[in-house]
């Protein structure tokens, strides 16, 4: 299989290439939104995405078009990145390649609607890195824009698609303090503030916040002053968006384990590789589901002391798919991840399947069903 | 050769070191390292470890040119801003100042006296300690040929804290970059100290003998180096690490049997996220420290004093 892809990206690569190249010229590309210049743009290092964005286009039709799906972020040797479909290898698998560098990867990816929300990276020559410093959204019209960060927040936590609205957690810090916010992109390319209203339990900042598939709830984790326990740093909350506030719904759920939650898909809840459990001296690790029932949590694990990678030395591990359906990491063998396998939990089943899948150089995966055949 | 391929032996190559590697670090230490700061020793409580480590961390796992993850190493071409003064430092963080402080104290009369030796020795010092004021440029010379200023090391602390947003666990992680220099006018060094919020494995020091669970275990390591041989700082685009790591001797073999263990960054999902038990901070306080260490530290090829210190 593996050869087979590889072929197939190479040409979904040249295939992309040369309708980039066909679109600038003929100057038949949808333009997308305009690229926010509220920063100092000459200021700016060189990133390639900046003046790229603006003058992308994208298949949209690759996704809308996929069956139910698992989608991931493969970054190859001699490539940028591409988004690709992993769980079908009858269709072309390569939906999207990354034109040349400043493209960081998906953040988000709706579960219905072709809209991608990647992270937009400039090149900081002094550290030898980059640094996330905007949003790349990919959009179902084929446009393709680019969004800086709020000035006052100008580090990106993370985004989450939220019925069709992009959020973003964004973070400013020193060394004494950490402060998040939530921001929506509105649809004139400005940055709405977000507030958390409701039964919102005591927290230190907001870690993460990410919408549930097919559903208006988002899980919000919020960082808590803890102490020594496995359940007392962090704490989980459902909450739906009404207008620029995130409503609070549920009553908080703890474990340390949190900030590596996945949604479920179609339902209220989350699940988690819990990292902290260790037997006779070593560690070892659960998958657990956390499922709100309208009045209270429902926690379960639904694998124990599994051999499945957890994700604080590899990249996802876990995420849902429809049908209850588990889509899990192996544990990898090689230093690259190289032969990390894709498995499939049934709902239900004791122990993974092999799907034959290589996520070698895959960090990142979440399921789609655009509803296509 | 194909990439594919090229990838393949390298796994085949990483796995095999690795067994050996593990099996070796489990020789050395049966023999029971002895702590340079006298807290090591004692054995591992399990040799298992998270999925995907150690192999990750082992040189030969290093993006190549050409692929994912590979980054360059930038010289540092703007010196940092100067750390914080001793009242700075005592006035921000008075409990780290304190705990700092004595082990600085002997660390500086340790250099004073090889400072005031090379002096003399040049003719340059007087019998009471003083350096004419011609001969400040000669002194000057004399000591950048040294490795005793700028001289820098660092040190790794954790304490209870439940209120920073910072603190995990119930414990604060710190990690302090400490660096002097020498003025022969006073015949005396002026230190600054720079600080970044930091953690390691699950944060807790009384689990610092589990492997692949606690933090960093209390001993002085060599800090930038692997079995022995300066490496410096090594840049590394692969999120986990981002953007770059300084290598930890005993890279096998230290307390506890822990191994592989480093200073590095980690974005998107591994921002701050929980090690193995290397220590991780902010991929900006991994900019922000390569930039002191490039320009003050002079002994950061010495061995014998490029130190991460641990203490709890």
């Amino acid at each position: 299989m593996g050869h087979g892809i590889r072929k197939r990206r190479v040409w979904g690569a040249v295939y992309v290439a040369a309708a980039l190249v066909i679109a600038v010229v003929a100057g038949a590309c949808t333009a997308g939104q305009e690229v926010d210049t509220t920063g100092d743009e000459e200021s700016r290092p060189p990133s390639g995405r900046t003046e790229q964005a603006g003058s992308l286009a994208w298949d949209a039709t690759a996704l809308r078009d996929a069956a139910a799906s698992l989608v991931g972020w493969r970054t190859s040797v001699g490539d940028y990145g591409s988004l690709v479909l992993l769980s079908d290898s009858d269709a072309p698998d390569t939906v999207w390649s990354a034109p040349g560098p400043g493209y960081g990867g998906p953040l988000a990816i709706d579960a219905i609607e072709p809209l991608v929300v990647l992270a937009g990276e400039a090149g900081t020559p002094a550290a030898g890195g980059a640094a996330v410093d905007a949003l790349v959204i990919l959009r179902p019209d084929g446009t393709v824009s680019s969004h800086d960060l709020p000035a006052e927040f100008g580090s990106l936590s993370g985004a989450t698609i939220s019925q069709g609205r992009v959020l973003v957690l964004a973070h400013r810090a020193t060394t004494e303090t950490y402060d998040t916010a939530l921001f929506a992109l509105g649809d004139d390319g400005a940055w709405q503030p977000v507030r958390l209203e409701g039964d919102v339990p005591a927290h230190q900042f907001v870690e993460r916040a990410v919408a549930v598939p097919q559903t208006d709830s988002l899980a919000v984790v919020l960082k808590t002053e803890g102490g020594t326990g496995d359940r007392d740093d962090e704490a989980l909350v459902l909450a739906r968006l009404t207008g620029d506030a995130l409503v609070v719904y549920s009553t908080p759920f703890a474990d340390d384990a949190l900030p590596g939650i996945a949604p479920l898909w179609a339902e209220e809840g989350v699940v988690f590789p819990r990292t902290w459990r260790v037997v006779d001296g070593a560690p070892v690790l659960d998958i657990v589901v956390a499922r709100w029932d309208g009045e209270s949590w429902q926690e379960r694990a639904v694998l124990e002391d599994a051999d499945v990678a957890s994700g604080v030395e590899t990249g996802m591990a876990v995420t849902a798919g429809s049908e209850g359906v588990l889509w899990l990491r192996s544990a990898p063998s090689g230093a690259h991840g190289e032969g990390a396998q894709l498995l499939r939990l049934p709902e239900g089943a004791a122990a993974p399947e092999s799907t034959g899948v290589d996520l070698s150089d895959v960090g990142w995966f979440a399921w789609v069903d655009a509803g296509g055949s | 050769m194909s990439t594919f391929m090229r990838r393949r032996c390298r796994l085949l190559g990483v796995t095999v070191l690795s067994v050996a590697m593990l099996a070796g670090s489990a020789g050395v230490s049966a023999a029971a390292p002895a702590g340079r700061s006298g807290t090591a020793g004692g054995r591992s409580s399990s040799s298992a470890v998270e999925p995907g480590w150690p192999e990750s961390h082992l040189p030969e796992a290093d993006p190549r040119p050409g692929e994912p993850g590979y980054l360059e190493v930038r010289p540092t071409l703007t010196p940092p801003p100067d750390g914080m003064t001793d009242e700075e430092f005592k006035a921000r963080d008075p409990e780290g100042f304190a705990a700092l402080l004595p082990e600085r104290a002997q660390i500086e009369r340790r250099l004073l006296e090889r400072a005031r030796g090379a002096l003399a020795k040049e003719g340059l010092r007087a019998a009471d300690g003083s350096v004419a004021a011609s001969d400040i440029r000669a002194a000057e010379t004399v000591l950048a040929a040294t490795t005793w200023s700028p001289y820098g090391y660092l040190r790794f602390r954790l304490v209870p804290n439940t209120t920073s947003p910072y603190a995990r666990n119930g414990y604060l992680g710190t990690l302090y970059f400490i660096y002097g220099i020498y003025y022969p006018t006073v015949d005396a060094y002026k230190w600054y100290t720079v600080s970044w919020p930091a953690r390691s494995g699950n944060n807790r020091p009384a689990d610092q003998s589990k492997v692949g669970v606690g933090p960093i275990p209390a001993y002085t390591w060599d800090f930038g180096f692997m079995n022995g041989v300066w490496r410096g700082y090594e840049a590394d685009g692969r999120d986990a690490f981002y953007p770059g790591k300084w290598r930890l001797d005993p890279w096998t073999g230290g307390p506890y049997n822990r191994c592989y263990l480093e200073v590095h960054g980690g974005r998107y999902l591994h921002e701050f996220a929980a090690t193995s038990g290397c220590v991780r901070v902010y991929p900006s306080a991994i900019t922000a420290l390569k930039s002191y260490y490039d320009t003050k530290m002079a002994n950061k090829k010495d061995k014998a004093t490029a130190d991460l210190r641990v203490a709890y």
